[in-house]
């Protein structure tokens, strides 16, 4: 699993004018050899992930742990509430029944996953944390409104080739390593 | 897929997203603030008179209700179902249409999920306040009791507190997620400081990396995913209250589909009764343009005609089973069937104006077509809930009901705590999702 939050925390970054520049300048960073790479856009670039080669999202993974979760705790629960500890006639159905405690555990099931989800991506975009070095860099709000901004990793081998291809209008950030 | 996601007008090329967000955020700050102001206060009344009438129910008993046996359920129920009903039209918008690509509904996702949220809250107070005891809601969940007494699932009613909640919270989650991008963009652009900081904390440290982006559409593909069956499922356990039950007139297997397609009926004219002021209020006819109106009153003919079939089928059961008290409810004229032609005129005759394209196209005309649906579903549930109950199987249990002055207070005290959310959403949000607008534009 690749570590949660950015792939860059201390490195260089520089801001491109648009979604073709940006695509443009990650594949030439990738061509000169460059591996950790980070962007910044206003909304989310698709091509990009496969530029920089992004690992797929495993978000469904804890989806499905929370659905089933959710629904297995949730059958367990009422098994034990109404078939165990509580046994009483309602309707004349027995005890333990398995169509009535259908619905709760489908909801249950929906809603453990719903919150596995949520927590995961809160976990993995590191989005409980309101404050990152990039932050730091002048003129970087503009990656909310219509910047596009790429960044290496200052510990990646070939950062040197990097900051060549960002050009001159590139800023450190993060401090060194 | 047209193009007119946005109608482009004079505001520039396709290039300048800068200034195509900007606008977009600029355009949601209320210049009308004495409008604004006075429809406030006047929906902060009804609110505080609502809070009194809640005080003055729980502090007198459930008596103060026109309830009694045997419409022990009667504008309690009623009113849930209205609400839940209308909380259905977001969520479809927001998820099912994301799902299937419907690039349209993005303009009006925002204002119609918000409209969801307010909607469930009001929906909850009407159950929490029929247990005429509230301060034991807690009694419906399961928790380590010392009594020994938990909840019963075999019953229909955990049911609904489990859908509710659920539907609540994966609702309320889904919202918020799709609001981060833009929380983040009114940090950084947002001009004053208190401004910066409030949305800072909601914005969570959104910096818009491509590790994020990546993350958060997954989560929010996969969040549409589960509000989707849920959307289904909450409507049809609410109608398992009623199917299971044995009362003439619930016990069937229609209730959960009907209850679904009338719930997204209801859902799209209350959206279509918030839409359009609002596009008019804040001059965004550009955003949400009259094709948006077209579809949403498109898919209001759609599920009406679903709604009207059911009319049919419920009829004809009731008259086909051969039940003599299930012919006596829908042959029988009684001072209630003033209700059911209602509901008939509103939800049946009404909305086949809406063949007309040119009809659809109109926003006024879909205004009042909207008004009529809203009164129209009330009454269905009045119908549904009140006329069974009140005639029973056995003649000596029959009785009739009618509301008291706190349940008519009550019902209208929702709509204007309802309308405070709404107002207040529209002040502090940013109900036009920007971010995902300004996506779709980049693409073309």
């Amino acid at each position: 699993m690749t570590p949660a939050g950015d792939a860059v925390v201390r490195g260089v970054v520089a801001e491109l004018p648009d979604e073709a520049a940006l695509l443009a300048a990650a594949r030439a960073l990738r061509a000169s050899g460059v591996t950790r790479i980070e962007a910044y856009t206003p909304y989310h670039v698709e091509e990009l992930d496969e530029v920089i080669g992004a690992p797929r999202s495993r978000l469904a993974v804890l989806a499905a742990v929370g659905a089933l979760g959710g629904g297995v705790g949730a059958y367990a629960l009422q098994w034990l509430l109404d078939a165990y500890l509580y046994p009483i006639d309602a309707g004349g159905r027995p005890p333990h029944m398995v169509l009535p405690f259908v619905p709760i555990t489908i909801e249950m099931a929906f809603l453990g996953a719903g919150l596995c989800v949520v927590a995961g991506v809160l976990w993995r975009a590191a989005l409980v944390r309101l404050w990152a070095p990039v932050f730091e860099v002048p003129g970087f709000t503009s990656a909310t409104r219509a910047g596009f901004w790429l960044a290496v990793d200052v510990r990646d081998p070939a950062i040197a080739a990097a900051r060549e291809v960002l050009g001159a209008g590139a800023h450190d950030f993060g401090g060194q390593p | 897929m047209s193009k007119a996601l946005v109608d482009r007008g004079d505001r520039g090329d396709r290039g300048d997203l800068g200034a195509f967000r900007d606008s977009l955020f600029a355009r949601q700050k209320i210049v009308r603030l004495r409008l604004w102001w006075t429809a406030f206060l006047v929906a902060g009344a009804l609110t505080l008179g609502l809070a009194a009438l809640v005080a003055y129910t729980v502090a007198t008993g459930i008596g103060v209700w026109g309830n009694t046996i045997p419409a022990a359920w009667a504008f309690g129920i009623i009113n849930f179902v209205f609400w839940i009903g209308i909380g259905h039209a977001g969520t479809f918008i927001s998820a099912i249409l994301y799902l299937l690509e419907q690039k349209w509904r993005t303009s009006i996702s925002r204002i119609t999920e918000t409209m969801t949220l307010f909607a469930v809250v009001q929906a909850g107070l009407f159950p929490l306040l029929h247990l005429g005891r509230p301060w034991f809601a807690y009694w419906l969940f399961p928790y380590p009791a010392a009594m020994g007494v938990y909840p019963q699932t075999k019953s229909a009613l955990p049911w609904d507190a489990a859908a509710v909640t659920t539907y609540l919270l994966v609702s309320l989650l889904f919202w918020f997620l799709g609001l981060v991008p833009d929380f983040a963009a009114l940090r950084d652009h947002a001009a004053p400081r208190w401004k910066q900081k409030t949305y800072g904390l909601l914005a969570l440290g959104w910096r818009g990396s491509a590790s994020g982006w990546r993350r958060w559409k997954v989560a929010y593909l996969m969040l549409a995913g589960i509000a989707t069956p849920l959307v289904v499922s909450v409507h049809s356990i609410v109608a398992s209250d009623f199917a299971i039950g044995n009362v003439t007139g619930w016990h069937s297997t229609l209730m959960p589909a009907f209850f679904v397609a009338g719930a997204i009926f209801g859902g799209f004219a209350m959206a279509l009764i918030l839409i359009i002021p609002v596009r008019v209020f804040f001059g965004l006819e550009d955003v949400i343009t009259r094709r948006h109106l077209e579809n949403c009153a498109k898919l209001m003919l759609v599920t009406g005609s679903v709604v009207a079939y059911g009319y049919l089928i419920e009829a004809f059961t009731s008259w086909y089973a051969g039940s003599p008290e299930e012919r006596y409810l829908v042959t029988v004229s009684r001072p209630e069937t003033v209700i059911w032609w209602v509901m008939i005129a509103c939800n049946v005759v009404v909305p086949q104006l809406l063949w007309a394209r040119a009809i659809r196209r109109r926003p006024r005309a879909l205004f009042a077509i909207a008004m009529f649906v809203t009164v129209g579903m009330w009454a269905e549930r009045y119908v549904i809930i009140v006329r069974s109950l009140e005639r029973d199987f056995l003649p000596s249990t029959w009785g009739d009901y009618s509301p008291t002055w706190v349940d008519l207070g009550i019902f209208a005290g929702t709509f204007g705590f309802f309308a405070f959310l709404f107002l207040g959403a529209l002040r502090l949000l940013p109900f036009i999702p920007v971010t995902e607008l300004a996506e779709q534009e980049a693409r073309g």
